[in-house]
């Protein structure tokens, strides 16, 4: 059994920062266009499902990771190649965040190259994970702060330069809103797959649920608003051409003297999206760990820091090579193996669980008898 | 601009042993300290290649782009553009 760690409201926090730093950088259901608010709507009700998949699964199995879960109720066999195929996923999502916030960072910093910033980026990412999942969640608490109070007070000096035509025609098109839906179900909703593994850490869950739904539906609510933001301010053909949407949204912003607001956006990009790095990075231990049956998955953060720089240099070389695998290939994988890596657990869980109570309903009265 | 890699991976790898090898080595667990250092041949290996230049190590995106052709009939199916 894990120790508890976490309360319910840090691990609310996480669910909000995990989305809304993943996501923040580019617009959720961007295929849509001016119906992508929409999409972004939509496409979280599967984050729903996976968000009530693993508390189901971690309430049959209470004080368990979900890695561990998988072994026990489909054999070693079974379960150790779901977990692989949740380590691939993971992973190919952590080299995307850390490329996005690389990508970031190198308009702000030019001249560093890419080389320097990868390291620059995760040996402190290594520092705060051997410091533990309570710093995690106390920086989470920090964070959540300052990137919300930006949030709104951004969307709030976004509403003078709002051009709600850009928001229509409404509906145009249903295939475009269903890719929408796909994508954003995907990106970033599915993603919360990940925290499965934090679950066995967090106190008080059972009576503490409704806390954990209402940090993902303010995230979906922020992202939303985002997403209404962004559209009616560029207009949708700006949006599809922008490589950071918000970024430009932001410098659009600026009340007489009060100008340059993308600084601000910057602020939160960075804070949430380190922490996202952070989350999935402690993530990627923990799998790793129940992998290999280690002791400790503090002993994995340094070699997989390493892996994290070199793979991401050697797969995505450049941003074309990022935009192709990244936006296009990795999805079609992410998005089933996110959404069925729990599903197929808690399916098999429920089934043992049955199984199990009629095994004992059936030995029962023979027990009776035999008394 | 690679052989700055080769700075970062003698940083990686050193706070390694510090942190790492050496306690694990005098707890005698064996088996972490094959599994980390597994791990950290695999990231030196593939970031000496990546100094080379030489690309002589498979590279992962292979499986990635194994489904190139499922994205691309999902793009077809809903008239993805961009």
């Amino acid at each position: 059994m894990e120790e508890k760690y976490l309360s319910a409201q840090q691990y609310a926090v996480m669910i909000f920062l995990l989305l809304i730093g993943s996501s923040l950088v580019y617009l959720t259901g961007n295929v849509a266009a001016q119906n992508a608010w929409l999409s972004t709507l939509m496409g979280s009700l599967f984050g729903v499902y996976v968000l009530y998949a693993i508390t189901r699964i971690h309430e049959l199995y209470p004080g368990q990771r979900i890695t561990r879960i998988s072994t026990v109720v489909l054999g070693k066999f079974l379960g150790t190649i779901l977990n692989c195929l949740l380590f691939w996923s993971v992973f190919t999502i952590l080299i995307s965040f850390l490329y996005d916030i690389i990508m970031l960072l190198e308009t702000i910093y030019p001249l560093l190259p890419r080389v320097v910033l990868y390291p620059l980026l995760v040996l402190p990412c290594c520092y705060c994970l051997y410091k533990g999942i309570t710093v995690l969640g106390r920086l989470g608490e920090i964070i959540i702060v300052i990137s919300s109070i930006i949030a709104v007070f951004g969307i709030m000096l976004a509403l003078p330069v709002f051009d709600l035509s850009n928001l229509k025609p409404f509906g145009e098109s249903w295939r475009a809103i269903v890719a929408g839906t796909l994508y954003a179900a995907d990106w970033p909703f599915d993603e919360v797959v990940i925290l499965a593994l934090f679950l066995p850490m967090v106190s008080h869950l059972k009576q503490n649920k409704a806390k954990i739904y209402s940090g993902y539906f303010a995230a979906v609510l922020l992202l939303t608003l985002l997403d209404l933001t962004i559209i009616a301010v560029l207009g949708a053909n700006l949006t599809e051409i922008s490589l950071f949407p918000l970024f430009e949204t932001s410098r659009v912003i600026g009340i007489e003297n009060f100008q340059r607001v993308e600084l601000l956006f910057f602020m939160i990009w960075f804070i949430t999206g380190i922490f996202t790095i952070l989350v999935y990075y402690q993530g990627m231990n923990f799998i790793v760990q129940d992998l290999f049956a280690l002791k400790s998955n503090k002993v994995v953060i340094l070699p997989l820091g390493a892996c994290l720089v070199v793979f991401t240099l050697y797969m995505y070389p450049n941003t074309v090579e990022y935009a192709l695998m990244g936006f296009k290939y990795i999805p079609v994988y992410t998005f089933p193996v996110n959404l069925l890596y729990p599903t197929i657990i808690l399916c098999a869980a429920k089934y043992q669980q049955k199984r199990q109570q009629q095994s004992s309903s059936k030995t029962n009265p023979l027990q009776r008898s035999t008394s | 601009m690679p052989p700055r890699l080769t700075y970062s991976l003698l940083l990686f790898i050193t706070l390694f042993v510090l942190k790492e090898v050496r306690p694990l080595y005098k707890a005698k667990a064996y088996k972490e300290l094959a599994v980390t250092g597994m791990i950290m041949m695999l990231a030196l290996a593939y970031g000496i290649d990546y100094i080379m230049g030489s690309q002589l190590l498979p590279n992962p995106n292979f499986l990635i782009t194994l489904f190139k052709p499922l994205s691309q009939s999902f793009e077809k199916l809903l008239q993805v553009t961009g």
